[in-house]
């Protein structure tokens, strides 16, 4: 339907306005200082099911992710911050994604952490696609950019958005999972069943 | 200087009147004990729940302005408090003011009658903060079901558990859910009613024992003595008043 | 497969579901700065002033979706709806449309128009694809496949999979995974629902666990969202309120494993995405919600369907009961407006008022009040019943008339009993309450009796 008829209609139907003043959702974030944040994330983390690594050298980095992936293939989602890391993997060559071809890691890097859910937030500058088709998923997160809770998450990205569209903000939780066959719960259903976050302190 | 005695009317609930008759006397008998002077009018009859809940609101209106008639001229004082032994018709009055907000007049009704009804562990734990008992309990399990609207509309649920413990009893922990009576909705879809029920039974007869299994409400209380009642299980049903009235058939040695 | 099965599988799935509901929402108390019950205020303050100028908000965000580079499009009823998406669908050439969950699309049954149209039609979502193989449809709005027993799984997937009888949830749901994900791959086109509409941004919101719904709006070229217009919210910084409750009232999880905010198609510096967004906002009756203060307040639901999972009715009888797309409480509330009280107006009936799904509603919508408005209506419309209207008439005589309430109460003692039970009468009510239940004597005297014979002179006595 027409847009201008819709809404004139939706108006025409309206009763009386009222006004309604609404009470604006806390801006006030849980306050935890660094160190808490750290230790809020891995354990929230660790709940949802991500086996939480954390590094303090780019070198402890390279050769925890070469374990990681013991010699399968993996692609690089586009990471940026830690792009020299996996540059300098020894023994493997990354894959170009295309389809879901026998890649059994995609490894990106987030923007973002938010301590009290366990929450890693990539953007669009990722491959989505890298981010959910391969079984594994490595995601590489920098200690100074954990904030406490949703409400500092979402003000970044607000601020980003009104700054420069970005067609996706993914907040990624843990593995993929369903308990739509009774109850029970079955990792990786469609996106990676297998999930580690390396936070680089 | 003597203390004055808090006046109580009762609203005793047609459900009492004719199928709680021991709970309707206990309940006399413990705020006698407490120190009450209690008050009936037979004038009283219903609070007009069935029809409400029915969405049968004329016939409810009507049954609601009986009542705030009836109960605003028995307040003598503004002290005075209004005191009914099932949760869920206390809720009920607390409807009025929604389901007669177009009457101006009854509304100012509401106003002073409301604010003074009690369900009865309400009154007894939040206004005249009992914390002895005048039975002892201590030899006897105790299921508490809580009266949805008791619990939910009226905040009963910290007060009856408290004057139990009080007497000694040992309450367990069980099904939490609705009993299933919903007044007319037991009898218009008996078999979804009743299904709640067994689940409630069961858990309190199959998974775990009590003596007794007890409540702040008529109907709940109505619906769940008559399933048990078709139960081979020595679990018995009895109004929270009658099991803290020592003159109560329980207690009778 | 047996029908009891079938509710033992929906009472443990929805209490397993309903506990850990309550112990997430009470985290909320230290989690966050308002607390739960401060949460559930601001949240239900929010929406309300979203539905208190929605014409606005709509455009607003229509605006800024656009600006975005997504097409909005305004579909007044269902028919609107399903040639709108199969007008877009029509100028792709696509042959397979992979789909993630949404309400919405069954409310309008968009998948039978789009088959119609030679499609093939994927739901990914693990309990929806799982139905759709049984041309079954979801009896609950986050649990589709809730009352479903494993072992059908099992034997369903044995047959067309091949994948051994016994398997495990993991094995059936890897089976799932491969079968879809070459879907996914040849997909022209992903039709998404939406959680929310962010007014200020222009986004759409999609929470889930399976990663189907980002696959969805990622691999296709074309990505469609089907969102119904209550959806709005004001502003992204309104939306960690939302996904607080959100997850943590639907799953017991503090956050979904998947929470995109998606504003238009891919960017030009972006590696992949969809090219195409379209984004089709429906109406179907919600303006009529909206128009009605009484009912207005259950266009606040973020469909959670933490009240289904906590009904003891919706327990005992399943989704399918309801009959309709929406079920549970919320179901019963909604459905009589989307499908016309007429058709309807059985459903606030199914209920025993008991008032657990106005409890735990995140946005606080007086379910249990709705109920009882919709009965009325009912009534008023003279839809329930010459008989009843009799009897309920014939019961506010009486209790409003002393003498007449005295030989009332009188003449119950003729009922005949034994036992100090009543006896079993042929009469109504009385017959349905003794199918399962007895019904004490009415026999002996009524406390107003006793009351006169000794408590009142008791009373005296005791002095004052």
């Amino acid at each position: 339907m027409d847009r201008k008829k819709f809404l004139s209609q939706l108006r025409a139907q309206m009763p009386v306005q009222s006004t309604q003043t609404h009470s604006h959702a806390p801006r006030t974030q849980r306050a935890l200082s660094v160190d808490e944040c750290l230790d809020m994330f891995v354990s929230r983390a660790t709940a949802a099911l991500t086996h939480v690594h954390i590094c303090e050298s780019d070198d402890e980095v390279g050769s925890l992710i070469e374990n990681i992936i013991d010699g399968a293939s993996y692609v690089n989602t586009g990471c940026h911050q830690f792009a020299h890391i996996l540059t300098n993997l020894n023994g493997h060559s990354e894959q170009v994604l295309t389809e879901d071809k026998n890649v059994t890691f995609g490894i990106s890097e987030a923007r973002i952490g938010v301590a009290l859910t366990g929450t890693c937030v990539l953007d669009a500058s990722q491959h989505r696609g890298g981010t959910l088709l391969p079984p594994r998923h490595i995601i590489l997160l920098n200690a100074a950019d954990i904030v406490p809770d949703l409400y500092s998450a979402y003000g970044i990205v607000g601020q980003s958005l009104r700054a420069k569209r970005t067609s996706v903000f993914a907040f990624h939780t843990g593995p993929s999972r369903s308990a739509d066959i009774e109850q029970t719960m079955a990792l990786g259903v469609h996106g990676p069943g297998d999930v580690h976050v390396i936070v680089v302190a | 200087m003597l203390q004055t005695k808090p006046r109580v009317h009762l609203f005793i609930t047609c459900v009492a009147d004719r199928l709680g008759v021991s709970a309707a006397e206990s309940t006399v008998n413990l705020l006698r004990l407490y120190g009450c002077d209690v008050q009936f009018s037979e004038l009283q009859s219903c609070c007009g729940q069935p029809a409400y809940n029915a969405g049968h609101h004329d016939a409810a209106k009507q049954v609601a302005r009986y009542w705030l008639a009836t109960y605003d001229k028995l307040l003598a004082s503004a002290d005075d408090y209004i005191v009914t032994p099932s949760g869920s018709c206390g809720a009920m009055i607390h409807h009025y003011k929604d389901l007669l907000v177009d009457e101006p007049s009854q509304i100012a009704i509401c106003n002073r009658v409301l604010p003074r009804v009690r369900e009865l562990t309400q009154f007894l734990v939040d206004d005249l903060a009992v914390t002895q008992s005048f039975v002892n309990l201590s030899s006897f399990t105790v299921a508490y079901h809580d009266s949805c609207h008791a619990m939910r509309n009226m905040g009963v649920y910290d007060q009856p558990r408290a004057l139990l413990k009080s007497a000694g009893a040992t309450l367990i922990d069980w099904d939490s859910s609705c009993c299933g009576f919903g007044g007319l909705f037991s009898v218009k879809l008996p078999q979804i009613s009743t299904a709640m029920l067994d689940r409630k039974l069961d858990s309190v007869t199959n998974v775990m024992s009590a003596d007794f299994l007890t409540s702040t409400d008529l109907g709940c209380l109505l619906q769940l003595d008559g399933g048990l009642q078709r139960r081979s299980t020595r679990l018995r049903t009895l109004h929270i008043a009658e099991l803290l009235d020592p003159a109560s058939v329980v207690h009778a040695k | 497969m047996a029908k009891a099965e079938k509710r033992g599988a929906v009472l443990r799935g929805t209490s397993m579901v309903d506990s850990r509901r309550k112990i997430a929402c009470a985290e909320l108390d230290t989690d966050d700065p308002a607390g739960y019950q401060g949460l559930r205020n601001i949240a239900a303050s929010i929406k309300d002033t979203v539905l208190a100028d929605l014409p606005t908000y709509l455009e607003t965000f229509a605006n800024n979706a656009e600006a975005a580079g997504a097409k909005v499009h305004f579909a007044s009823d269902a028919a609107d709806a399903r040639e709108t998406i199969q007008d877009i669908i029509r100028s792709k050439g696509a042959k397979v449309i992979v789909k993630s969950k949404s309400m919405v699309s069954e409310e309008i049954d968009l998948n039978a128009a789009l088959e119609l149209d030679g499609y093939r039609v994927i739901e990914t979502d693990l309990g929806e694809f799982i139905l759709q193989l049984e041309h079954e449809h979801p009896s609950h709005i986050v649990l589709p496949a809730v009352h479903k027993p494993k072992v059908e799984v099992e034997r369903m997937f044995n047959k067309l999979y091949k994948s051994p009888m016994g398997a495990s949830a993991d094995d059936l749901a890897q089976t799932a995974r491969r079968v879809i994900r070459q879907d996914f791959l040849d997909a022209e086109v992903g039709i998404s629902g939406g959680n929310f509409l962010v007014a200020d941004t222009g986004s759409i919101v999609i929470v889930e666990n399976e990663g189907n719904a980002r696959l969805t709006t990622s691999l296709p070229k074309c990505h469609i969202a089907i969102v119904g217009i209550e959806k709005i919210i004001p502003s992204i910084d309104d939306l960690p309120v939302f996904l607080n409750l959100l997850s943590r009232s639907a799953t017991g999880q503090r956050s979904t494993v998947f929470v995109s905010t998606i504003t238009g198609p891919k960017t030009l510096d972006e590696p992949d995405g969809p090219d195409e967004m379209h984004i089709v906002l429906v109406d179907n009756r919600r303006s009529t919600i909206l128009a009605d203060e009484k009912l207005r307040p259950i266009l606040r639901c973020i469909r959670c369907a933490a009240c289904v999972n906590t009904c003891p009715v919706y327990q005992q009888i399943g989704g399918h009961a309801y009959g309709w797309v929406y079920t549970g409480p919320i179901g019963a509330i909604l459905d009589p407006v989307l499908l016309g009280l007429e058709d309807a107006y059985h459903l606030p009936y199914a209920s025993s008022l008991c008032g657990a799904c106005t409890e735990v509603c995140p946005v606080k919508i007086p379910i249990d009040d709705i109920l009882v408005e919709h009965r009325r209506r009912a009534v008023n419309a003279s839809l329930t019943g010459p008989v009843e209207a009799m009897a309920m008439a014939s019961f506010a005589t009486v209790m409003v008339n002393h003498n007449l309430y005295e030989a009332a109460t009188r003449l119950a003692a003729v009922m005949p009993s034994s036992n100090g039970r009543m006896s079993r009468l042929p009469l109504p009510v009385i017959t349905d309450w003794q199918s399962s239940r007895d019904l004490p004597a009415m026999k002996g005297p009524r406390f107003r009796d006793i009351w006169k014979q000794r408590l009142a002179s008791a009373g005296a006595n005791n002095g004052s």
